[in-house]
């Protein structure tokens, strides 16, 4: 509770904002939440100062006004104890990422993916507060249990806001495609801001752990194919959101709490990553890793350390923050099932950073079945001061969190995983995929290409879609003889059911 | 003729009027004005029940007993809270609707307002019939004029609508007749209430029959999917004030049979439940409502012309309204009646809408009637807040009564069912939202709107009338759905 009566000293963002006073829920998971969402706003805008300096006057007002409203929302979100509250508040973070997206130069294309998607998320999510209050006779969240009703509908609300694997292509479909500082912004509060909702909504919710952790793993096999930097960072955004729901779909209280950490220090480690890669992109004017690693190996030092620095943490190597969430996350583990799940997966993401830093910055070249690329020419500077300044402080975050926590929440401090056994269990995976990286990365490659691909699984949805309205129109020929044909066939189906029946 | 007699005025009085409207527009006068203010007059009638029994006191139902038949066989007309909230509704739209689709010229080719005079006489005796036998008729008398409206225009094309619309209408008809024999020859009586005392003792064989048989028919009728095909077409040819009519007016007649049938007569349980203890007609509901939802919204996202849209739209709502009835709970059968009667208010509002625009613009295809709307503000909102209802969003009647259904729907554990309501708004979300932005933004307005036709002074009435219903109804909702949980709990034979 000392964080609770330090954060409400010092932010502006927290209980007491639009009346939120009255009924706020204070507990550590909103605390965590907001600070970490906070902390990380600060950096990521000093960070996108400078890029934002390319933009236009009006586009960096709107793209600042967009950031703010995301701020805003987002901390003020975890405390909402009304869900009409909640729920404006959660329209609201959508409603920045908009904001952010129309700076954008594809704007039309990126709304068109992500309004409806939004819309259809918030439709879901009041029809599961409008059910939860005609069943709990009332708007008030209750402080812990979840809703009374609308599970469903929340559940999925849930998983589109949080982009949960098998729902998260409109995230694969935005965030790489915007600029690289907006996707710094936007990979922190609309997808956390869901998987918060899945912490209040449903949390323990019967078979959401498993869920995650399958999704956890997954992602990590579509991330480890990609080429392109943002897409292969923003898959791995799917798979730790993974993580996440696995921790939050936990029946223990401290496994759900250890899913909001691990958001919270996901924020850190996701946006530090997000940053050297943005660098990485401006660079280098390309997102593709091996035409990136045909320039050989990077002299740039402080951003190869923060790179690593996000990638140990990601990996969930100690002594980073990434390592403590992941441990509890697997000690709270509610099945033997998903514990393993989690260790794999850990596994895969071990293995595919191993890979960025490879080819981004060590220049490596191993595998001689990997086409290389023509090295174009340099594009552009290195990181600003404003820039290293903000991952700087980020990676400091990224080890600082490690240890933060302990002062903060005792449920957590009970289970601390700093003993020898957890050190290892958090250490074997790693190496393991490090070395998996090297030994047998072109054969699993060949095995992952046999996934269903992201894009074209929504275009083979779409044009499953387009087929079955197209037999659909077959079949309504318009010809007398069709449709009296049509009518007896179902006289004579009515008959069968009403006989079998 | 004391007040018990009253329903007899409702046929009565149109039916009465028929050769004198034949008559005088065969005598090539203008009978217009004569027409609309007899319509007026029966739509004035029709309104009498539900001001009676909300403000006078009077009790619902009023039976009466016509012609001295014995009990089995009595022309029974039966007055309850059910159709004393559809008269009202069906008889407005017949008025607004005669009155839109009045041909222009002063000589009409056939007959035109005693086809409207019988549409009335016969739905108001649909709605009020309770023996199977004059349902029977009545569905003849509504079909013989609804044919007649559709091939109103006399081109090719409304002659093939007309005639799919027929052929349709006849096996629907014929199935109908075939299970009204069944249940005759499994019970020996016709009267809805002699014939549920007599369902337990009769030979169960002969009853499932006739009630698969009724179902098959008034899914003809309501073109619910596989039984629908007619529809599109047969609506697409028919001049769209009379596609309007028989949206709103017919179906909420057919639904009426059906609730008194398949709710009264206990034939998908229930309270009142008469049949054997599992009934298969909720399994066969919930499957016919389900592919009607589906096929029905999304034939209707991929059409060009307006008319067929609405067509399969409304496929689409009794869909979802036969996957609401088939849970058989009372609450989830009384949003049916509250969405049904919305049902008809505006999907007919949007089709006199069309009626307008494809007069103007001699076609009803979408991408024809770009920029129709732009310089019409009225016509815009009345277009956007019934569109807004139609798919289910506040602040509208529409969004009311399809929240009433999801509601009662997952409170009766139909979750599946819930979605697949929800997931048919939102297809109807993009179908609506596109035909409305190109009716606004799409090309620019070619005329000004002709102020000298008094057919568009009507269609404005019409539309202010379905608009300002579908607002007021928002804010009196609960009033509405009470009005049909009456009628539900009067048709399980609760307390009356």
């Amino acid at each position: 509770m000392i964080g609770v009566a330090a954060f409400q000293a010092v932010t502006p963002f927290g209980p007491g904002l639009l009346g939120l006073g009255q009924a706020a829920i204070v507990d550590d998971a909103a605390v965590l939440t907001a600070a970490g969402f906070l902390v990380f706003c600060v950096f990521a805008a000093l960070f996108a100062r400078e890029s934002g300096r390319e933009r236009t006057r009006g586009r960096r007002l709107l793209f600042r006004a967009g950031v703010a409203l995301q701020l805003l929302a987002a901390t003020t979100l975890p405390f909402a104890a009304d869900l009409l509250q909640f729920f404006i508040l959660w329209e609201l973070v959508s409603l920045g990422a908009v904001a952010i997206l129309l700076c954008e130069s594809g704007r039309l294309r990126l709304l068109r993916i992500y309004l409806p998607i939004q819309i259809a998320a918030a439709v879901a999510l009041i029809v599961a507060i409008a059910l939860h209050s005609v069943a709990a006779d009332g708007l008030l969240l209750p402080a812990s249990g979840g809703l009374a009703a609308g599970q469903p509908f929340a559940l999925f609300a849930v998983l589109v806001k949080a982009a949960v694997f098998p729902l998260h292509i409109w995230m694969v479909q935005t965030y790489p495609r915007v600029s690289p500082a907006s996707t710094v912004i936007l990979s922190a509060f609309g997808t956390k801001s869901g998987v918060f909702a899945a912490y209040r909504l449903l949390p323990g919710l019967a078979g959401l752990e498993l869920f995650g952790a399958l999704s956890a793993l997954l992602a990590v096999l579509y991330a480890l194919r990609q080429r392109q930097l943002r897409p292969f960072l923003t898959f791995h955004i799917a798979s730790q959101i993974g993580y996440m729901i696995a921790g939050i779909g936990g029946v223990a209280a401290a496994s759900q709490l250890a899913g909001v950490y691990h958001l919270s220090n996901h924020v850190m480690y996701k946006g530090l990553l997000l940053m050297t890669a943005a660098v990485l992109v401006r660079r280098f004017g390309t997102e593709d890793m091996y035409t990136i690693r045909s320039h050989g190996a990077s002299t740039n030092g402080p951003l190869f350390a923060a790179a690593l620095i996000g990638a140990l943490a990601i990996s969930g190597v100690p002594p980073f923050n990434g390592f403590v969430s992941k441990a509890l996350l697997k000690a709270h583990a509610g099945s033997a099932a998903s514990y393993w799940l989690m260790v794999a997966a850990s596994v895969g993401t071990a293995m595919s950073f191993t890979k960025f830093l490879w080819l981004a910055f060590l220049g490596g070249h191993i595998h001689k079945g990997v086409q290389d690329e023509a090295a174009p020419p340099l594009l552009k500077r290195w990181s600003g001061p404003a820039e290293l300044t903000a991952m700087g402080a980020l990676a400091t975050l990224c080890i600082s969190m490690t240890v933060l926590p302990v002062f903060l929440f005792p449920e957590l401090q009970l289970a601390y995983p700093f003993s020898r056994a957890s050190i290892i269990a958090g250490l074997w995976p790693a190496a393991l995929g490090c070395a998996g990286y090297f030994l047998f990365y072109p054969q699993l490659l060949r095995v992952f290409k046999l996934l269903p691909d992201g894009r074209p699984a929504g275009q083979v949805s779409l044009e499953f879609a387009r087929g079955v309205i197209r037999t659909m129109r077959s079949l309504h020929s318009g010809d007398l003889r069709d449709s009296i044909a049509w009518m007896l066939t179902g006289l004579i189906l009515v008959w069968l059911l009403t006989l079998v029946l | 003729m004391t007040t018990s007699q009253f329903p007899v005025l409702l046929i009565a009085i149109p039916l009465m009027l028929v050769p004198v409207a034949f008559f005088v527009s065969q005598a090539k006068l203008s009978v217009r004005g004569f027409a609309i203010a007899s319509l007026g007059l029966v739509a004035m009638l029709a309104y009498a029940p539900l001001v009676a029994a909300l403000g006078f006191g009077l009790v619902l139902p009023l039976e009466a007993r016509m012609g001295g038949w014995g009990p089995e066989l009595g022309i029974v007309l039966m007055l309850d809270p059910l159709a004393a909230l559809l008269l009202p509704i069906t008889n407005t739209i017949i008025v607004l609707g005669a009155a839109i689709g009045f041909p222009a010229g002063e000589r009409t080719p056939i007959p035109y307002f005693p086809l409207w005079f019988l549409l009335a006489a016969g739905s108001n005796g649909l709605i009020v019939t309770s023996d199977l036998f004059n349902a029977y008729v009545f569905l003849e008398i509504i079909a013989i004029c609804s044919h007649a409206l559709v091939a109103y225009r006399g081109d090719g094309y409304a002659f093939e609508s007309a005639f799919k619309y027929l052929i349709a209408g006849l096996i629907g008809s014929a199935f109908i007749l075939w299970g009204i024999i069944a249940l005759f020859a499994a019970t020996g009586a016709l009267s809805l209430s002699v014939i549920v005392d007599r369902l337990p003792g009769a030979p169960p064989a002969l009853v499932a029959a006739g009630f698969s048989l009724i179902v098959a028919g008034i899914c003809v009728k309501l073109a619910i999917v596989p039984f629908h095909s007619w529809k599109p077409d047969g609506l697409t040819g028919a001049p769209p004030s009379s596609a309007g009519a028989i949206s709103g007016v017919v179906l909420s007649a057919v639904l009426v049979l059906m609730l008194r049938v398949l709710v009264g007569l206990g034939g998908i349980g229930g309270p009142a439940q008469t049949l054997s203890a599992v009934s298969p007609f909720p399994v066969i509901l919930t499957f016919l409502g389900a592919v009607s939802v589906v096929v029905g919204h999304s034939m209707a996202l991929v059409q060009g012309r307006l008319t067929r849209m609405l067509a399969y739209s409304s496929i689409g709502h009794f869909g979802a309204m036969l996957l609401a009835l088939a849970l058989v709970t009372p609450a989830a059968t009384a949003a049916v009646v509250f969405h049904g009667a919305n049902h008809a208010v505006l999907k007919s509002g949007l089709f006199f809408l069309c009626a307008a625009a494809a007069t103007e613009r001699g076609t009803d295809r979408i991408t024809g009637l770009s920029g129709y709307l732009a310089r019409r503000p009225l016509e815009l909102a009345a277009c956007a807040i019934l569109m807004l209802a139609l798919v289910g969003l506040p602040p509208t009647v529409g969004f009311a009564s399809k929240w009433a259904m999801i509601v009662e729907v997952v409170r009766a554990g139909g979750i599946v069912r819930a979605l697949l309501i929800g997931g048919g708004s939102v297809i109807a979300v993009v179908y609506y939202l596109r035909a409305l932005h190109t009716m606004i933004w799409d090309g620019a307005p070619r005329q000004l709107p002709d102020l000298g036709d008094p057919r568009a002074r009507v269609t404005r009435l019409a539309l202010v009338v379905g608009a300002g219903y579908t607002l007021v109804g928002f804010v009196g909702a609960g009033f509405i759905f009470a009005v049909a949980s009456s009628a539900v709990s009067v048709l399980l034979g609760g307390p009356q």
